[in-house]
């Protein structure tokens, strides 16, 4: 499947933040960074008298005397980051935190889940980040990093560019090789030397050519990418990918039927797999746990031959396993799924990812499966062999609830909320 | 004076006037503590949109809005008549009730010798979802 990126690029950040922050501020001409001696960050009305970032603050007084001068507020800053990142995160948990004012988004394949396309969903986080934090952004969306922070950078301010893959050549044309993402100063002049200036130009040249001229591995990654590739895959937050996922479940009252007992294993599957998907995680490996009614446990692991986060695959890789674990005549009062080795969609090899038609099918019909079961509650949608599980109805139920919830609350990390003050109210 | 610069320090559950409030509380660490609640998060419903104010005056006594009240505003929520709203006018920030009168919204205040508000220019930055006051 191709892939659909997305880059945030925050306004001005600082300034904006300033501005949001203090109402008076607003429309004026202000700069950040009086406590560096020079400016951090400029009003969109600081940047129309000609200022730039790097500029003494010297310089600046001398030069525009009534101009907003105020210490960076990095606390600030970084509570508008942190909100920016988890608005993102609302719509898809593939956010890479760039930096403090910008982040990139993989939303491939949430077209199904929210039956809009790619520009509306961009639209639609584009929206609710201005809302929120009432500042503006500059959105790019493009097949890889490189083409959407080429298409945030397109229209400023408070743009939005999709560049669909046929339009890159069109787009590159207009942009100097050094306002690339990754080409510094050095391999500026370098590529200039080597008669390249836009980013057009460097994207036409084939292998033989970076061959020839040494060209090293980042800066060939940026001409895959350049071309319409995807390489550059997002840095995730190291507890994005969990290093395992596991559903394990007690039912009650204990019992010997294979089929229940199986379902009941079926459900764990679904519902681990439904968490890895939400992650973007796939496994290569998948653990089976049975516990008796006398507390024997058996487990049993089985590697995957492609990683996959699909619960019909992980189910049909195990139902020989299970059969040849399950011993008839005594009580089961519990079982378990572990999905291990996981893995990121991210860095899948492409051509597993999507390979057949089938493969991309089956994505679609997951996807609409998470997409009903968060609407309507789980497992309102399930696979036929968790039915027996499903509609099992626990005589303690409700204890069980009480466990369930205390142990959602106890899942939840951080609980301090940060809440901009913006002054007082009449 | 600028208001709405943040303290640099990051203590946690402490209050911070002109700068960051932290409204929450470490979640219950084991079983006996689950019928508690998280101040915060009864407050705020989106908190990636909150802002605070501090209430200064009386036009809002009526509605139980306090001067020196903390309230919690929503940005980008739809406001509704009936709401009690923030709109940024010409001299600053003011709550009041949205009100609509033969298809013309205006602002109201919750307290009878302040006239209602039809004001020219401006917006409603958001709709108010909690109050606090502190009595130490």
């Amino acid at each position: 499947m191709e892939r659909t990126i997305l880059h945030f690029d925050g306004d001005s950040f600082f300034a904006s933040i300033e501005q949001a922050m203090d109402y008076r501020l607003r429309g004026k001409p202000i700069v950040t960074g009086a406590e560096r001696g020079a400016a951090t960050a400029l009003s969109i009305e600081a940047k129309r008298l000609g200022l730039y970032r790097g500029m003494p603050m010297k310089e600046i007084r001398e030069r525009c005397p009534d101009i907003v001068v105020v210490n960076s507020n990095y606390t600030a800053y970084s509570v508008y980051a942190r909100r920016m990142y988890a608005i993102v995160r609302r719509y898809t948990p593939l956010v890479e935190e760039y930096s403090i004012d910008e982040c990139f988004a993989d939303i491939t394949g949430l077209e199904h889940a929210y039956s809009m396309t790619y520009e509306q969903i961009a639209l639609m986080i584009k929206h609710d980040l201005e809302a929120s934090l009432g500042i503006t952004f500059g959105v790019g969306m493009g097949p890889s990093k490189v083409i959407a922070k080429i298409g945030s950078k397109h229209n400023k301010p408070a743009g939005f560019t999709p560049i669909a893959r046929e339009l890159i050549p069109a787009f590159l044309e207009k942009v100097p090789i050094g306002s690339v993402w990754g080409i510094g100063r050095a391999m500026t002049l370098t590529l200039s030397a080597l008669g390249i200036t836009t980013a057009l130009q460097f994207a036409q040249k084939d292998e033989a050519w970076l061959r020839e001229h040494k060209i090293a591995k980042p800066y060939r990654e940026i001409w895959y990418e350049l071309r319409g590739g995807f390489t550059k895959q997002l840095a995730l937050e190291p507890d994005q990918i969990p290093g395992s996922i596991i559903k394990t479940r007690t039912f009650s009252p204990p019992s010997k039927d294979k089929a229940f007992v199986f379902a009941q294993l079926s459900k764990n599957i679904e519902r681990a797999c439904a968490k890895a998907r939400g992650v973007g995680a796939h496994a290569r490996e998948v653990g089976v746990m049975l516990k008796s009614q006398d507390f024997l446990y058996r487990n049993r692991e089985v590697p995957l031959s492609l990683p996959t986060n699909d619960p019909m695959i992980i189910l049909g890789a195990l139902r020989k396993v299970f059969a040849e674990m399950f011993v008839p005549n005594i009580l089961y009062r519990a079982t378990g799924v572990s999905l291990r080795s996981l893995v990121h969609e991210s860095a899948l090899p492409q051509d597993l990812f999507g390979a057949s038609a089938k493969a991309s099918e089956q994505v679609a019909i997951l996807s609409a499966v998470d997409t009903l079961n968060r609407r309507y509650g789980s497992q309102t949608v399930h696979l036929a062999s968790s039915l027996k599980a499903v509609q099992h109805r626990e005589p303690d139920r409700q204890k069980k609830r009480k466990v369930a919830q205390v142990k959602l609350s106890v899942e939840q990390r951080k609980k301090t909320i940060d809440l901009p003050f913006l002054g007082r109210v009449h | 004076m600028v208001h709405g610069k943040a303290a640099s320090s990051r203590k946690p559950h402490t209050l911070r006037k002109l700068g960051h409030v932290q409204a929450g509380f470490a979640s219950p660490a084991d079983e006996e503590l689950a019928d508690t609640i998280t101040v915060g998060e009864y407050l705020i419903r989106n908190k990636n949109a909150s802002y605070l104010l501090e209430v200064e005056g009386d036009s809002m006594q009526g509605a139980g809005i306090l001067s020196g009240d903390l309230v919690i505003f929503e940005r980008g929520k739809e406001p509704k008549v009936g709401d009690i709203v923030i709109a940024l006018l010409e001299d600053g920030y003011t709550i009041k009730y949205l009100r609509k009168k033969q298809g013309k919204l205006y602002l109201e205040a919750a307290n009878p010798t302040y006239p209602n508000l039809y004001p020219k220019q401006g917006e409603i930055v958001g709709v108010v979802v909690a109050t606090f006051r502190s009595y130490t």
